[in-house]
């Protein structure tokens, strides 16, 4: 096994670092081409604005060879966050162009209710629902915790025979997909505790 | 959900206890290690906040800290104390911050928390006020409380929203340390101002009960505490299961299942 965790700046690489050393992985930190091509897994961690995110991987000409490692290579990928966010098309929080290596739009998480509506940003432990326990999602319960701070998501996704997860806010938003050997996680598995702990060691065994 | 948050204080080398922002040393880093097993006290907790309130604040070597104490739990860790920049802010990111905390930034140069915010998402800034109540006047304090602000409290809150904030932290300075409970009277002034923004409460808390009072409220997203010596043994996980058995929406986790999967994939690589 050799984990890529791809370092384009401005995610927050140490964390999801010492998750996997938790774990009994050890994982290259690297922005280079190379590693990917000889990496088995890569994950991609994120913090940071749509834009800004889009543009650092961008300046560093890693969003081709994302789309090659997964596409051609068919190599396990995960998006987290931010991440996860610039698999899609495009966002409503910036003005650049996504991977589009899934059919969806990143939405904002306000809506108009009013009063009983919930705050944005989406700070803190929410569940998640929906999803066949299969893949990224094995042994996980129904309804398990995950910790998110978010104010953008995936409200739809436009595939069919995706694995997909839920999570109730205004209105229902993706939290996780899983398609074939490309994940995309909107909570952050590395500050989630035992559920965040499986889904990353389910992750590393997707071959 | 509902949050318990845990916050270090860090003062030039040393954890601090602090009571009406008057200071106390306990420990540096090493006997904090040394006294703590933090990834298992981490397990009652949804974040920690680690802020550094020494009077010359060299962020590179706060960075240290937060780089050592982040790796060993598994759960959000926020940074704070004399960030003014994107950079200082990197600075943190790297050394494994998960978000940062600012304080007189807002009050200081509130277009800089945008720009910060702008790069790293609003999500990443978490404000934080101090304030004090006077015959019903809030007062709001910087530069670790020792300096009073001109502006009125609604008025800096407003700033605080619309230049950038992911979610405000409100810290009373008179329940700073007294472990005599929170300040419900805030809460009220809240409720009205129906903030948009998580809202998280600290100073006060002694007892499991005290948060449960706070908790309860619906306006009131989390409870921060930073009594070092409350942070020992089991005492957040007995918090946790007595404010769940009252009701409170926290989430829970399975020990057992951290302790299967440490060491899992037992370093088999071959890089």
């Amino acid at each position: 096994m050799r984990v890529l965790i791809l370092d384009i700046g401005i995610g927050n690489i140490k964390s999801l670092l010492s998750c996997l050393n938790f774990l009994g992985v050890n994982s290259l930190v690297s922005s280079k081409k190379e590693d990917m091509k000889i990496s088995s897994h890569i994950i991609l961690p994120g913090v940071g604005s749509y834009d800004s995110f889009l543009l650092n991987l961008k300046k560093r000409n890693l969003a081709n060879e994302i789309i090659i490692q997964v596409k051609e290579c068919k190599k396990p990928f995960l998006g987290i966050c931010a991440g996860m966010q610039i698999l899609g098309n495009i966002s409503l929080e910036g003005s650049e162009k996504g991977l589009g290596l899934i059919d969806s739009d990143v939405t904002n998480l306000k809506n108009p209710i009013g009063a009983l509506c919930q705050k944005v940003p989406n700070v803190g432990f929410r569940e998640i629902y929906g999803f066949n326990k299969i893949g990224i999602f094995k042994n996980i319960l129904d309804n398990a915790f995950f910790y998110f701070t978010h104010s953008f998501a995936f409200s739809k996704i436009s595939e069919n025979n995706l694995n997909l997860a839920y999570t109730k806010h205004n209105l229902p938003f993706i939290s996780a997909f899983q398609k074939n050997n490309l994940c995309g996680v909107q909570f952050h598995p590395e500050k989630s505790q035992s559920n965040g702990l499986k889904i990353l060691s389910n992750f590393l065994e997707l071959k | 959900m509902k949050r318990i948050i845990f916050s270090l204080l860090y003062d030039n080398e040393y954890f601090i206890l602090s009571r009406n922002f008057k200071r106390q040393k306990i420990g540096d880093l090493n006997w904090l290690l040394k006294n703590y097993d933090l990834p298992k006290v981490s397990l009652g907790l949804d974040e920690l906040i680690i802020i550094n309130v020494s009077k010359n604040k060299d962020i590179n070597k706060f960075s240290k800290v937060i780089e050592i104490i982040s790796q060993k739990v598994l759960i959000p860790v926020v940074g704070g104390g004399g960030v003014k920049s994107i950079e200082d802010a990197h600075t943190l990111l790297k050394a494994g911050a998960d978000k940062i905390l600012l304080n007189s930034l807002f009050n200081n140069d509130p277009e800089k928390c945008l720009e910060i915010a702008n790069y790293f998402g609003k999500q990443f800034i978490v404000a934080c006020l101090d304030y004090k109540i006077v015959d019903e006047i809030i007062y709001v304090y910087k530069n670790d409380a020792m300096q009073k602000c001109a502006e009125k409290f609604s008025s800096i809150i407003r700033i605080i929203e619309k230049f950038g904030a992911g979610e405000i932290i409100f810290q009373s300075i008179d329940r700073d340390g007294t472990g005599n409970g929170m300040d419900v009277k805030i809460i009220e002034v809240l409720n009205r101002l129906n903030l948009n923004l998580p809202v998280i409460l600290k100073g006060g808390i002694g007892q499991k009960k005290h948060a449960f009072e706070v908790l309860r409220n619906t306006n009131i997203n989390a409870i921060c505490t930073s009594n070092i010596l409350n942070f020992i043994g089991e005492t957040f996980i007995d918090m946790r299961k007595y404010l769940i058995s009252e009701n409170i929406n926290l989430a829970s986790w399975s020990q057992n299942d951290i302790n299967i999967l440490r060491n899992k994939f037992n370093n088999n690589i071959d890089l």
